[in-house]
Formats: C-alpha cells, structure tokens, sequence
C-alpha cells in the first residue's frame, strides 16, 4: 500500500470514530456562560446618562432658586414651609435620577447587587468615608430634625440661618452675612444648638448690667413695659426678667421673643436703645467693673 | 352701547360723596346692639353695683365713638344722667401728660357730685384706644381709668375700644379681668349695608349693570351686589362703603370727555365690587400699618413714638403709604384706609401678628 493510500485510510477512520463523539462538536452558546454586572453600553445610553444628570443638576438648582424666591414672597408664616420642602424635593430628584442611572447601566439581579456594593463598599470605605458619613448624617438629620432650613443654630463656633441644606452640608448665613459650609458629620461628633426648631420665633436674651444701688422693682417693671411696647415683640409668648447678682453689679436678663427670629439683632437693639432712655429718665446707674489693683503688691 | 366707556368718577364727585358717607349716622344694627346691651347690663348694675362697666368693642377702622355717642342720644332715661367728660383724642406723646388730662377731666366732677345725687349718671368714654401709646408707660392713662371705674361704683361706665387695643392691653395689663361686660359690635349683612347706603344710593340715582357676578337668575341684580360687598368688606361697613365707593363709574357716552371735569358727562353705575390691591408691603411698613390700626388713629410724633423710630425714618414711610392710598391723613391725624383694611388684616395675620380672631 503506497503512503497515501494509508493516509486517506487513517483520516476516513477519524472521520468514523469522531462521528461517536458528535456531542463534543455541539457547542451550547448562551446557556453555560453567565452575565456581566453591566448592561450593554452603546453610545445612546451614554448620551441618555449624561443629559439625566444634566437635567437633574438643572432641576435641582432650579428647584432651589424657585423654593429661595418664593419663601421671601410668601407671608412669614409660610416662609419656613417653603424652605422646609427644599431638602425633600432635592431627595426625590436625586432617588429618580439614581434609579434611571441604575436601571440604564447595570443588571440589577440579586447576584450583582451583592457584587456591586462589596466593590462600593470597600472602595468607599477607603476612599470616601467622610463625604458618605456626611451623606448618612445628612439623612438622619432630616428623620431626627436636628435642623431645618430657615433655623437658627449654633454649631461649635457658628452661629447663624441654615440657608442650604445639601447632600454633604449646610449652609449657614451668619450674623456677619458670611456663608459657613458646615458638613452634615458634625452631627456625630457636636451638639447642635437649634434656637428656633421650625418655628418663626427665638428667644431673644438681652442683658442688662446695672449698679447695686438701683430700684430692682422699678428696673423690672421698666425691663417688662420694654418687652411689651417693641414693635417687634411677639405678645403670643411669654416675657420674662431674671436677675442675677455679681459682685460688682446686678445683672438682669431680659427674655423675649420676636416675631420673626430674623429680626434678633434688631429686636435686641430695640430693647437696650429704649430701655436706656428710660434708665436715664429715672437716673438708674450702671456698674463700675473694678479695676485691678496692680500696685498694691509693690 | 357701542362707544361707551365706563370711567372713574371725577375727584369732586368722590369728595361730595366720602363728606356724604361721612354724615351717614352708625348702622342702625349696631346701635340696637349697644342698646340692648346697655339696658341688661344697667339692670344688672341696679342688682349688683359692683358690675358698674360695659365695654363695647368695635374693629379697628370702625367709628366706636360715634357709635356710642349716637346710641345714647337715642336711649333716654330720666333717671339717668349721660356724661361724656373727656376730650376727643389726646395726642401727647408724654403719656404722664395724657394722664394729667384725663385727672383734669374727672377731678372736678367729684367735687360737684353732691349737685346729682338724684340722678344716676353713666359716664362715657368713647374710645379707651385715644388714651393709651404703645410705649413705656403709656397705657398709665388706661390703667387710671380702670382704677376709677373699680372704685367709682356709684356711677356706670360705658366704654368704647377698638379690638385689637383691648386685646394688646390685656396682655400688657390685663385689663379684661376688670371688665366682666363686654359686647362685640355684630358684623352687618349685605343686605343691611344695602339699607344704610340707600339715601345715598337714590340721592345720586344710581343703576345697576349687567356683569357676570350679577348674573345670577335667583336674586336680582341690587342683592347680588350688595351680598358680594358685605362679604368682601368682611361685614363692616365702614369697609363696605369705601368699596362702593371705588365701584362707582359712570358711563361716558363721550369717551375723550376728561374726566377731571366738575361735571359728570353721564349716568352713574356700580360696578363689581372688588378690593384694591395693597403695594409691596416691607417689614417696616407692616409694622407701622399694625401700630396704625393699635391706634385707630394717630400724629405722626405719637406714631414715631410707638414704633421707637425718630420721626424722620417714620415720615418717609408715612409719605409713600399715603401717596399709596393705604393710609390717610385727616386734620394731622393718620388712618388706614378702610378699603384696604381686609387685604391688610389678611397680610398681618399671615405674618404673625397677633391680631384678635374674628
């Protein structure tokens, strides 16, 4: 037999013996191989992503200018509803556009899910601990109501109006017309001291510093007809004057609320502006604070 | 008709009418209401003397004084005898002056007191709102005539307030726990509104015109109209008729006819009643227009006084809310218009005033 001959006879033998095995040729496509986490990205999912975060951004900022404009418009007592809402809106435009992102990207089967968020997890642990503790912080603020916009807090050493309530911080507009961003994460570490909690109206303490020798029944009752006769004073809630002594002098505490904590500083001015005239008219005195002595051990 | 043009009245005409209004007596409602109470609360003095008071409280642009004073002239008696001790207003911006005034004005009527003992006297004080300034010591005049009337027992004291003065002096020096009598001027109808401005209505033979809120099959036009204008002006009708007022047009068949002439170049009519638009109000003036109304009316010293503002700051407010027409000013006095007064009150409420609730 020539060596083709035995060559053509070997491969029409393989060819009988794979014809057993056909099993092996069949390839199943689909079936044994399992998804991706994301979806198939094409060019107009991307073009999609990019204008829902646009628009959301746009929606937001939107949202804000409108709520801002329209709470100056309204009638006080409206104002901090107005201004309440804004943290709420803000909060559901960001869920939708999440969501939208979420449903366009990724495969949301239980098995991605767990995937994804160990990935985010440990990435966020690392890299974004703070912005995500101020995220949380922010969101256990708006369930526990540490703080509203329209509020007057003080938080370490500022003090003013929460004017913006975002995803990481608030603002706060101080006395000083300065905007302090403070993030949501001081929640866990400081007090927050809130002088209004959604109301329109803060207490207002005025001190006043007068010599041993003055009236007290006379001062209290001037310091309570002052309360009563500024324009300013809500009479809906109650008026008090506390006094204290000090070695050098009586120290009364005028409390009093106007109608709108906005008007603090100017409320306060009231008060001492008139309550002054007054003292004068009646020749109350003030205190002199003694002087240190700092040659009498030489 | 075509061509016909409905105009705003000229300026005399509207003068002619306000001075018109102006001599209308008190709604009748009102009067009948201060007389009833009166007679129960006299019978009651007659039984008790120490309930010796009754106190009649009105809305801030309601004329109380008139109502009290045009309410005694009517009720005679002869065994009563009617005094009316104190002057109009006292306008002083030191209130220990106002209570000077007020000490002249009795003191002397101690003395003669022997001369009457025949006679009960009910003694009157118009409006407790002219005695009084929101500032330090300012309600001493207030707080005097209380005194008097808690120890006077021998005499009735018929007391005429304003609302929301009543309320603020009840916070400030409670003054309701003096007073257990108090009456509340009723609100009055359309239909008694309809009745008060009728001698004016036929005086100037008004008509009434077709519009859509007079459209209404079941009540004639006349009702319609006065039922919308009771409900806008809130039931008062000092109110009411200032919006009646600004209703009135006549109908020019003329339409270049310039209606600043004397003359009115066509016949008058009503219009929808609605009420005028308040400008943009600021803080500051909210709280004038408040002190205002504290007030009833007011200088401009007294009025800087309360607002513990000079009167320099206080005048330029003045100045744009009149050229506004939301305040007036009569003979040195300050007033709020009474057609803005529903609009305002609704402002005030919903800025968290405290303002007494209707």
């Amino acid at each position: 037999m020539t060596s083709f001959t035995l060559i053509s006879h070997l491969y029409i033998d393989i060819l009988q013996l794979s014809s057993h095995f056909h099993w092996l040729a069949q390839l199943q496509a689909s079936d044994s191989l399992q998804r991706g986490i994301f979806t198939n990205i094409t060019t107009p999912k991307i073009i999609n992503g990019v204008l829902s975060i646009l628009f959301a951004y746009a929606i937001l900022r939107i949202v804000q200018v409108v709520a801002d404009w329209l709470s100056e418009q309204v009638p006080r007592r409206f104002r901090l509803v107005v201004k309440q809402s804004i943290p709420f809106f803000k909060g559901l435009i960001i869920v939708v556009v999440v969501s939208h992102l979420l449903n366009l990207f990724v495969y949301l089967s239980a098995r991605n899910v767990l995937a994804l968020s160990s990935a985010t997890a440990v990435a966020l642990g690392f890299a974004f601990k703070d912005l995500i503790s101020s995220i949380i912080a922010g969101i256990m603020a708006l369930f526990e109501v540490t703080y509203r916009m329209g509020d007057r807090v003080q938080i370490g050493d500022h003090y003013g109006e929460v004017i913006g309530y975002g995803l990481r911080g608030i603002r706060l507009q101080t006395p000083d017309d300065n905007i302090v961003n403070i993030p949501h994460s001081k929640n866990w570490t400081e007090a927050i001291s809130n002088a209004n909690s959604g109301q329109l109206e803060a207490q207002v303490l005025t001190d006043f510093y007068l010599d041993h020798d003055i009236d007290v029944e006379l001062v209290m009752q001037i310091l309570y007809q002052v309360a009563y006769t500024s324009k300013y004073t809500q009479l809906k809630l109650p008026i008090a004057v506390q006094m204290e002594e000090t070695l050098w002098g009586s120290h009364f505490k005028l409390r009093a609320y106007p109608m709108d904590a906005r008007d603090e500083f100017s409320y306060k001015t009231d008060l001492i502006r008139r309550a002054k005239q007054v003292f004068a008219k009646y020749g109350i005195t003030y205190p002199k604070p003694p002087i240190e002595d700092n040659f009498s051990n030489k | 008709m075509p061509g016909d043009t409905l105009k705003d009245l000229p300026r005399s005409t509207t003068n002619k009418l306000i001075k018109r209004i102006e001599t209308l007596p008190t709604h009748p409602t009102h009067q009948s209401v201060v007389q009833i109470a009166l007679e129960e609360a006299l019978s009651t003095w007659r039984e008790n003397e120490t309930a010796n008071s009754l106190v009649i409280l009105g809305k801030p642009i309601e004329g109380i004084s008139q109502t009290l004073q045009e309410t005694l002239i009517i009720y005679k008696s002869e065994v009563l005898e009617i005094l009316n001790p104190l002057p109009q207003s006292i306008q002083l911006t030191d209130s220990s002056a106002i209570t000077a005034k007020l000490k002249q004005a009795f003191e002397p009527r101690a003395a003669s007191e022997d001369e009457h003992r025949g006679k009960r006297q009910i003694v009157v004080i118009p409006d407790l709102s002219w005695y009084f300034l929101r500032c330090v010591q300012g309600w001493e005049g207030v707080t005097y005539l209380r005194d008097l009337v808690m120890k006077d027992h021998s005499r009735f004291w018929l007391i005429g307030c304003n609302q929301w003065t009543w309320q603020y002096l009840s916070y400030v020096c409670q003054i309701d726990a003096y007073f257990e009598q108090v009456q509340q001027l009723p609100t009055v109808s359309g239909e008694e509104i309809q009745a008060w401005l009728a001698p004016i209505v036929e005086e100037i033979a008004i008509d009434f015109i077709e519009d859509e809120s007079t459209k209404n099959g079941q009540k004639n036009k006349s009702e319609s109209y006065f039922d919308r204008l009771g409900d806008l002006a809130l039931g008062i009708n000092a109110v009411a008729a200032q919006l009646w007022l600004y209703s009135l047009k006549y109908l020019s068949s003329d339409p270049e006819a310039n209606s600043l002439k004397e003359e009115i170049l066509g016949k008058i009519q009503h219009t929808t009643p609605t009420l005028p638009d308040l400008p943009k109000l600021t803080a500051d003036d909210r709280y004038l227009l408040f002190s205002l109304l504290l007030h009833g009316q007011i200088t401009l010293p007294c009025l800087a006084l309360t607002l513990g503002e000079t009167e320099s700051i206080v005048q330029s407010q003045v100045q744009m809310l009149l050229r506004s027409g939301v305040i007036w000013r009569q003979r040195e006095l300050l007033m709020v218009n009474p057609a803005h007064y529903p609009r305002l009150r609704w402002e005030l409420v919903h800025n968290n005033f405290f303002i007494e609730e209707d």
